[in-house]
């Protein structure tokens, strides 16, 4: 079967100024595929993910060099216009970033910022969204009380709402359920494996249970290095690498 | 957590080989009570499966308890599935050593009638012994290159079981009255055969454990 690339990585060099935190990272993200993103703390998981849809161009001194060639269009080059980009490419974050509005109001956000819709398209579009992340049985009848007031698992699904109602091709999820309790956890991980019928997801995590669970092929990263990337089941039987092997195993990091 | 985790994992290699080392001197025992109509050793023999049973549940619990207390990984992942495929390999060896002693038994009841032609199980006894202390050690080690060595002389002892079922075809021929003690040869010399395959089995799961590849089924 034919492999579709949504995402190619291309020596890909990151700075934060003059600290360089990633070295040549190659890295084909398969479309419709879950790939996990994990290694120890500091090794530039985030900061690769971040790259994805140029989130990190928000603050000073950081620059990215080589090619993100997204459906082979380098992401990277002065003429992307971001507001695009960021259509595109859905962010999700370690803490659930609920807007301080209503429930409704947060999943129209992106909606009003990229569409012109009428009244009853926007309130079917939010409901689909807030169905596509779990949330609408659960909220359908507060629809209008404020996002901040739901519990920790249900505010990251709104946040997942929130990116779902964009309709993106993929979506980055940074440590997604780091601060979320087991049970929401499960929930967001069953929600995630079967967001990946319609979109492109990667996902970096700390739980090595997680990727092994629900990531389809997984990265390794080592001090800003990518040392392996495989089928998930393979890395986490029968890793190719010894950095691989101790890291997964628990033996560093 | 680790620590514990490579503690636990130790304590199960530890057990494996005790429980190896029982069914090397279950097996040794039973030939020994064929060859000499031992009634009394076969029934020993017998009595002792019960405790190898034991803890052949022992071990699987522990190794059940291993997978969900640490849920293991890569090659602590292939230890621990090796090692419940490794225990109940023993086991089923333990049960052939019990099959032998189930033949000892029914030889010292038969006469013993003139012209009857006893069988030297010598070569191959000491061929699936030398195999099975081998096992034992690989389990131990997880030495490659001696799992390989174990391996390649199942074909002889296979060659050495064809030869005696042989020659107790003929045997038959020639003393029809000594048809039983003949019956129990052939089913001895596949017990042996039986033992030296669970052998082979349990060294292509150290090749697995240790290389991550699945031998088996592969010639």
């Amino acid at each position: 079967m034919k492999t579709n690339i949504k995402i190619s990585t291309r020596n890909l060099n990151f700075h934060y100024g003059k600290h360089q935190a990633l070295f040549d990272n190659n890295l084909d993200i398969h479309a419709n595929k879950i790939t996990a993103v994990i290694g120890p703390s500091g090794c530039g998981k985030s900061t690769h993910l971040r790259i994805y849809n140029r989130i990190f161009e928000l603050y000073r001194n950081q620059k990215a060099t080589g090619e993100v060639l997204l459906d082979g269009k380098n992401i990277l080059d002065s003429d992307v216009d971001l507001l695009k980009l960021r259509h595109r490419v859905g962010m999700i974050f370690q803490k659930p970033t609920p807007f301080p509005m209503s429930i409704a109001d947060n999943v129209a956000y992106p909606l009003k910022l990229h569409y012109k819709l009428s009244r009853s398209e926007m309130d079917d579009r939010v409901e689909a969204a807030l169905r596509g992340a779990s949330l609408w049985d659960e909220v359908k009848d507060k629809l209008k009380s404020s996002g901040m007031a739901l519990s920790g698992g249900q505010q990251q699904r709104l946040c997942i709402a929130r990116a779902l109602a964009a309709e993106p091709e993929v979506i980055l999820m940074d440590e997604p359920t780091s601060a979320i309790a087991p049970v929401a956890t499960l929930r967001i991980e069953e929600l995630v494996l079967e967001l990946k019928q319609k979109y492109t997801i990667v996902i970096v995590t700390h739980n090595m249970q997680q990727a092994s669970r629900i990531s389809d092929r997984t990265a390794f990263f080592y001090k800003g290095r990518i040392v392996e990337v495989d089928d998930t089941t393979r890395i986490f039987t029968n890793p190719a690498h010894k950095q691989t092997e101790d890291y997964i195993t628990g033996r560093f990091g | 957590m680790k620590k514990h985790f490579i503690h636990e994992l130790a304590n199960l290699r530890r057990l494996l080989c005790s429980q190896g080392a029982a069914v090397e001197l279950m097996t040794g025992q039973a030939i020994k009570a064929f060859q000499n109509g031992d009634a009394e050793l076969a029934r020993r023999i017998m009595a002792h499966d019960a405790v190898i049973d034991r803890e052949e549940i022992r071990l699987e619990e522990e190794c059940l308890k291993v997978l969900a207390l640490y849920q293991p990984v890569a090659s602590d992942l292939r230890t621990v599935v090796s090692g419940i495929k490794i225990n109940a390999a023993l086991e089923r060896m333990a049960d052939f050593a019990c099959h032998m002693a189930e033949r000892a038994l029914h030889v010292a009841a038969l006469q013993e009638i003139s012209g009857q032609e006893i069988f030297d199980f010598m070569p191959m006894e000491h061929l699936v012994l030398e195999m099975l202390h081998d096992t034992l050690a690989v389990i131990e080690s997880s030495d490659i290159l001696l799992a390989h060595k174990v391996i390649e002389r199942d074909d002889a002892v296979d060659a050495m079981r064809s030869e005696h079922r042989s020659h107790a075809r003929a045997a038959c021929v020639l003393c029809p009255e000594a048809a039983e003690y003949y019956i129990d040869c052939i089913g001895l010399a596949r017990d042996l055969e039986r033992i030296a395959d669970l052998a082979t089995d349990i060294c292509q799961q150290i090749i697995y454990l240790r290389t991550g590849c699945i031998t088996r089924h592969t010639d």
